[in-house]
C-alpha cells in the first residue's frame, strides 16, 4: 500500500486492534495481584496469568502483521515499488521464496533489500530473506553464491539466479520462475526484416541532406545497420525463448511459436508464405506484424490483413501537431485507445509510419484500435519497396492525402479466422504501420520498449505480467562553509550538552 | 487520577532532581553531536538515518541506567512495601515510574531535534524519514523503558537490573542474526522478535503498522509483567 493510498479496511483493522489491545491491557491491570489461594495455587495462578499475557501479545502481533499497512515517507518513494510490481506480488497464487544477498556497504544493495522486504510483506506467498553475505557467509556458501546483489528465486522445485539491484528484474524473475511452460517468440526472416541477431545501435540513414528515419530508409532494400536484437534480448530477459523462422524454407510456422514477430519486411512474401501465415492464425497463433513504409503485401497477405480489419496504405503520416523533435513525420503518440497493451504506456514515437485503413473484419474477429495520429495529421504518398515497383503499387489503397484528421496507426485483432476448426483456439494479432519504433535505434527511448513488450505479452496471453519502474534515491546534500561548520559544531557539540549540564547544576544548586 | 498525579510528580522529581538524568542526557548529546557533525562534515548528506541507528544503540546502554533504580532501589531501601501499602493502585505505581522515565528519554531524544533544525537551516532534507525515525526512536525507547522497569521490579540489586536489561535488550536487538542458524519455523519467530528489524523501517522512512503494533504490544506486555512482578512483595 502506498503513501496517500491507505485503504480504509486495514486502517479500521488497526484502529480496532489498538482498541482491543488497550482494553485487554486495562482489563489485565484489574486482575488481583495477591490471591487468597495457597502458595502453590497462587504460584500456578501467577504463572497462568503471565502465560496468558504472553499468548495475547503474540496473537496481537500476529493479527497486526496479517493486516499490515505500509506508509512510505521518503520523498522519492524509494520503498514503494510501482503498482505494477506490487501487482506481480499480489497476483502470486503459488509460494515463491527469494533469498537475496545484498552488499551492506552498497547503497543500491541496501535500497533493493528494503524494496524487496516491502514486496515480501505484501503477500505471504512471497517469502523474502535478505542476507548480507559478510554477516552470514555460511548461507551464501550453501547457495554457492560468491558475489553480492544476487537473488535466488525458488518455486516448485525450480531455482533461478538473478544478479541485479533492479526490482524490475526481480519481478520478471518471479514471473519466470513460476512459468511452467516455455514461451517461444519467433522472428520471421527471409524478407530483409530487421535481423534478431543485430545489436547495432545506430540504424537510421545518414545522407548529405541530413539523416532520416522514414521514407528514405524505407527505400533501402538492404539496411545493414537495422536490427531488432534489443527487443530479442528484452524478451529473453523475460524468460522467453527466441528463434528465427524462415517461411520460404519451411512449410508452416512451427507449432512451438507462441508469437510470430514480423519486423519490417522489405520484400514481398511468396503466396505459400502468406498461406502458412494464415494457417498459423487459423490454428490460434499470434502475429506481431510491423509493416513499415513502402512494404507491399502480396494479394493473399493483403487479403489476410483485410480479414483482420485493416488495409495498408502506401503513404506516410505527417503530424504537424504531435511529433518528436522537429520532424513532423516522426509521429508521437501520447493518447491511446483503452486496451491492456496501452494501459501503462506514456509517450511513444514512430519514425515514419504508414496509416492503416479500417475495413470491415471477417465475422468472428474483433478488432480494436490501439492508437492514432493527432487531428491535424495528414498523409503523403511514398514509394513502395521490394519486388513490387511503383507501377504495380498504383492499385495500393490510399487515404485522401488532402484530408486532415487522425490516422489509425495500430490495431489489435482477436478471434477465429474463416476456415479455422471450431475447437481451435482464438488467434491474436497486432498490426502496426511502423517497424522502426521497436528497432535497436528507438526501442529504449520514451515508452517504445514498454509498448513493444506489452504487445508481445498480450500476444502470448501474458498481458497481466508487468514491469517495474526503478527509482534511485538522491540524498540531499549540504555544502557548508568553514564558518558554518564551526557554528554547527559549537551549537550541537558544545552548547547543547553544556546547557544540559548547566541546567543540572542549577537544579542541584537550588536543591542544595 | 487523583492519586496518580502526585505519584507521577514524585517520580519526576526523583529523576530530575538527581544529577544522573542530566549526566545521561549530556553524555548522550555529546556522543550524538560528535557523530552528527562528523558525518555531516564528511558525507555532506542531509539525513539523520545514521543518527537514529546510533541513538538506538546508545539507548540500549543508557535506558537500563535510568530504569535500574526504579524498583530495585525502593525494594532494597524497603520503601517499596511502604509505597504499595499506601492507598494507590499497583498499576499507578508502575505507570508513574514508566512515564517519569520516558520523560527523561523523551527530553534526550527531543534535544537531538537540533540536528534536524540544522539540516533544515542549511539544506533541504527529506523530512519524511526524519519524522518516522523519531517515531521509531520513541517507540523503541518505550519498549526498552518498560523492559527495564520489569527487570528492576524483579530484583533488589540495581547493578544486576542494569546488566540483565542491557543483556536482554542487546539480545532482542540482534536476535535476527541468529535466525539463519535456526530451523525454518523458529527463524520467522526470531526475526519477528528483533528490535532492529522492527526499528529499521522507521529509521529509513518506511513505516509499517505491524512494527508499530510490535512496539506497542511489547511495551504493554512488559508493563503488565512489571505489575505482576510486584506480586512478589
Amino acid at each position: 500500500m502506498e503513501h496517500g493510498d491507505i485503504e480504509l479496511a486495514p486502517l479500521l483493522w488497526f484502529l480496532g486492534w489498538a482498541f482491543a489491545v488497550g482494553a485487554l491491557f486495562f482489563a489485565g491491570l484489574r486482575l488481583p495481584l495477591q490471591t487468597r489461594f495457597t502458595s502453590v495455587k497462587s504460584l500456578f495462578y501467577n504463572i497462568g496469568v503471565v502465560a496468558a499475557a504472553l499468548v495475547v501479545a503474540a496473537l496481537a502481533t500476529t493479527a497486526i502483521i496479517l493486516h499490515d499497512i505500509h506508509i512510505d515517507l521518503t520523498r522519492e518513494k524509494i520503498f514503494t515499488p510501482s503498482s505494477q510490481a506490487m501487482a506481480v506480488v499480489d497476483q502470486l497464487q503459488r509460494p515463491v521464496r527469494l533469498t537475496y544477498f545484498y552488499h551492506g556497504q552498497d547503497p543500491e544493495g541496501r535500497r533493493i533489500k528494503d524494496v524487496l522486504e516491502v514486496m515480501g510483506r505484501r503477500n505471504s506467498r512471497l517469502e523474502v530473506r535478505t542476507v548480507d553475505p559478510d554477516r552470514e557467509p555460511s548461507l551464501a556458501l550453501s547457495y554457492g553464491v560468491r558475489m553480492s546483489n544476487v537473488g535466488i528465486l525458488e518455486a516448485e522445485g525450480r531455482k533461478l539466479l538473478i544478479q541485479t539491484t533492479d526490482e524490475r528484474d526481480i519481478a520478471i524473475g518471479i514471473q519466470r520462475v513460476l512459468r511452467e511452460k516455455v514461451i517461444t517468440a519467433c522472428f520471421l526472416e527471409g524478407h530483409n526484416e530487421f535481423p534478431m541477431d543485430n545489436f547495432e545501435f545506430h540504424t537510421h540513414v545518414e545522407g548529405i541532406a541530413g539523416h532520416s528515419h522514414g521514407d528514405a530508409s524505407s527505400k533501402l532494400i538492404q539496411t545493414a545497420g537495422h536490427g531488432i536484437g534489443r527487443l530479442r534480448r528484452a524478451l529473453e530477459a523475460q524468460g522467453y525463448e527466441t528463434r528465427k523462422v524462415i517461411l520460404a524454407t519451411s512449410p508452416s510456422v512451427p507449432e512451438i511459436c507462441q508469437v510470430l514477430i514480423v519486423a519490417n519486411p522489405r520484400t514481398t512474401f511468396l503466396p505459400a508464405e502468406s498461406a502458412a501465415l494464415e494457417a498459423y492464425l487459423q490454428s490460434g497463433g499470434s502475429l506481431f506484424a510491423m509493416f513499415d513504409l513502402g512494404f507491399v503485401p502480396e494479394p493473399r497477405l493483403a487479403a489476410l490483413i483485410e480479414k483482420l480489419g485493416v488495409r495498408l496504405a502506401q503513404e506516410a503520416v505527417v503530424d504537424p501537431l504531435s511529433h518528436y523533435s522537429t520532424d513532423a513525420e516522426m509521429v508521437a503518440v501520447t493518447v491511446y485507445d483503452q486496451n491492456p497493451m496501452t494501459a501503462n504506456v506514456s509517450m511513444t514515437f514512430y519514425p515514419g509510419i504508414r496509416p492503416l485503413i479500417p475495413v470491415q473484419p471477417k465475422q468472428g474477429i474483433r478488432v480494436a484500435p490501439l492508437f492514432s495520429s493527432s487531428r491535424d495529421s495528414y498523409t503523403r504518398p511514398v514509394q513502395p519497396v521490394g519486388v513490387r515497383e511503383a507501377g504495380e503499387s498504383s492499385s495500393a489503397p490510399r487515404s485522401r492525402t488532402d484530408e486532415v484528421g487522425p490516422r489509425l496507426l495500430a490495431v489489435a485483432a482477436e478471434g477465429q479466422l474463416p476456415g479455422a476448426a471450431s475447437e481451435s483456439p482464438r488467434f491474436r494479432a497486432v498490426i502496426v504501420g511502423d517497424g522502426d519504433f521497436a528497432s535497436n535505434s528507438f526501442l529504449p527511448y520514451l515508452s517504445n520498449g514498454d509498448l513493444a513488450m506489452a504487445m508481445v505479452r498480450w500476444l502470448v496471453r501474458e498481458e497481466r505480467s508487468t514491469a517495474v519502474a526503478n527509482r534511485i534515491p538522491v540524498p540531499p546534500m549540504i555544502l557548508l562553509s568553514s564558518a558554518q561548520m564551526k557554528a554547527i559544531f559549537l551549537l550541537v557539540e558544545v552548547l547543547l550538552p553544556l546547557s544540559v549540564i548547566a541546567l543540572g547544576v542549577m537544579v542541584w544548586w537550588r536543591r542544595r | 487520577m487523583r492519586n496518580f498525579l502526585p505519584l507521577l510528580g514524585k517520580e519526576l522529581r526523583a529523576l530530575f532532581y538527581s544529577p544522573i538524568a542530566y549526566i545521561i542526557i549530556a553524555v548522550f548529546l555529546l556522543l550524538m553531536g560528535y557523530s552528527f557533525t562528523l558525518t555531516l562534515f564528511l558525507n555532506k548528506f542531509a539525513t539523520l538515518i545514521h543518527i537514529f541507528f546510533q541513538s538506538a544503540g546508545l539507548l540500549l546502554l543508557l535506558i537500563p541506567i535510568i530504569t535500574m533504580r526504579l524498583f530495585a532501589e525502593e525494594r532494597k531501601a524497603g520503601t517499596l512495601e511502604l509505597l504499595l501499602t499506601a492507598p494507590v493502585r499497583e498499576s499507578h505505581v508502575v505507570l508513574a515510574k514508566y512515564l517519569a522515565s520516558m520523560a527523561v528519554v523523551l527530553a534526550m531524544i527531543a534535544l537531538t531535534g537540533a540536528y534536524g533544525i540544522v539540516l533544515g537551516m542549511f539544506g533541504s532534507p527529506d523530512w519524511g524519514p526524519i519524522y518516522s525515525g523519531y517515531v521509531g526512536l520513541v517507540l523503541l525507547a518505550s519498549t526498552l523503558v518498560a523492559l527495564g522497569l520489569t527487570i528492576s521490579a524483579l530484583t533488589s540489586n540495581q547493578v544486576a537490573a542494569a546488566i540483565v536489561t542491557i543483556g536482554i535488550s542487546f539480545l532482542m536487538w540482534t536476535i535476527d542474526t541468529l535466525a539463519a542458524m535456526m530451523p525454518e519455523g523458529l527463524e520467522r519467530v526470531l526475526i519477528s522478535l528483533s528490535l532492529l528489524a522492527h526499528f529499521t523501517p522507521f529509521a529509513t522512512g518506511a513505516m509499517y503498522t505491524s512494527d508499530l503494533g510490535f512496539f506497542v504490544s511489547t511495551t504493554l506486555l512488559a508493563l503488565f509483567l512489571a505489575m505482576r512482578a510486584l506480586a512478589r512483595r
